[in-house]
């Protein structure tokens, strides 16, 4: 390591690209955003019993314009749509979405003309976390991918 | 049942107007009449102001979709609840399609919201109503949801969001 040895032991090289996604990664701060009953394993998972903040990921702000991951957690109505697609424009890149739970991913078992059939039609979507609710440890495990899939972001992915 | 006909309300209905009570309903213990809807209006009122029936609670109005069972398609059911004397009393009336029904919110403000609701889901017109707008739906919604003839998935979908607003396409 060329450059390396001439500077010592007190400091470490290297690119900025992995360390701006390390800083992203490190500090998810979802949106406050729960519209039906997955919103409640929502908040189970920031609880002492789960511990999102394990995570860098318990900071949910109430102001998408400070939040970097917009959990989709619940029935999207067609009434909530145009509403789902604000907050989601509204939100500073870069942005991630997860779509937790099955009404969120397919509209579930609201096959009606009232729910929208997935949020993916008005937003992408980075993740899906099946289940009706899921487990705290299926979001847990869905923001753990969307560090995964950070980390391995390149600055020309997103330009 | 004879406790049925010894509903004070009843009683007190006969002796005002009579015959306007056209049939009485018993179901689990419950009373409920049905009447014409041109006498709604003065059924409900004398139900709610009369000295010792005072039904001062119009717990909920609905409605409900007879297609090809009854004559007249749809029926609305007031369920009534007196918080004086404890009393309850269901009051029905049959409503036939692109027919219009007197608004109740001149008598019980309650039913501002379940009227807007009965409108929007079955297409029921309430006369004299202060807003009938449409309470539940998105404002371009195509059609009565709860008519039974009504397609489950509706006549439209959510195709895309764009800015400010979302996409629609309809359903063959």
């Amino acid at each position: 390591m060329g450059l390396e040895s001439h500077l010592g032991e007190n400091i470490i090289t290297t690119t900025l690209e992995s360390l701006v996604n390390w800083g992203r990664r490190s500090s998810l701060w979802p949106a406050t955003f729960g519209l039906a009953c997955c919103a409640i394993e929502m908040m189970s998972s920031c609880m002492p019993r789960y511990d999102l903040a394990r995570f860098g990921a318990e900071v949910f702000r109430a102001s998408p314009r400070q939040a970097d991951l917009m959990i989709v957690a619940g029935t999207v109505t067609n009434k909530m749509a145009s509403v789902v697609r604000r907050i989601y424009e509204q939100m500073a890149e870069p942005k991630w979405v997860i779509a937790m739970g099955a009404c969120a991913a397919t509209g579930g078992i609201f096959n009606s003309y009232a729910v929208l059939q997935g949020v993916d039609r008005i937003i992408p979507v980075d993740v899906y976390v099946p289940g009706c609710p899921p487990k705290p440890e299926g979001l847990i495990h869905a923001i753990i991918q969307i560090q995964n899939k950070i980390k391995h972001e390149k600055f020309s992915d997103r330009t | 049942m004879s406790i049925n006909k010894e509903h004070p309300a009843i009683k007190k209905l006969e002796q005002a107007f009579p015959g306007v009570v056209k049939k009485i309903i018993t179901a689990f213990g419950e009373t409920g009449i049905i009447v014409d809807k041109d006498d709604v209006k003065r059924v409900c009122r004398l139900l709610k102001e009369d000295k010792e029936l005072r039904f001062d609670l119009l717990s909920d109005l609905a409605g409900v979709d007879y297609q090809g069972k009854k004559e007249k398609r749809f029926e609305l059911v007031y369920q009534l609840y007196s918080t004086r004397t404890h009393q309850r009393l269901r009051v029905k009336t049959e409503v036939g399609e692109n027919e219009s029904v007197p608004t109740m919110t001149t008598v019980w403000k309650a039913a501002d919201w379940p009227e807007r609701e009965c409108h929007e889901m079955f297409g029921i017109e309430f006369e004299g109503h202060p807003g009938l707008m449409r309470l539940l739906t998105i404002e371009e919604f195509n059609g009565f949801p709860l008519r039974k003839d009504f397609p489950l998935l509706g006549k439209a979908e959510i195709i895309a969001g764009f800015e400010g607003g979302v996409q629609w396409r309809k359903r063959d």
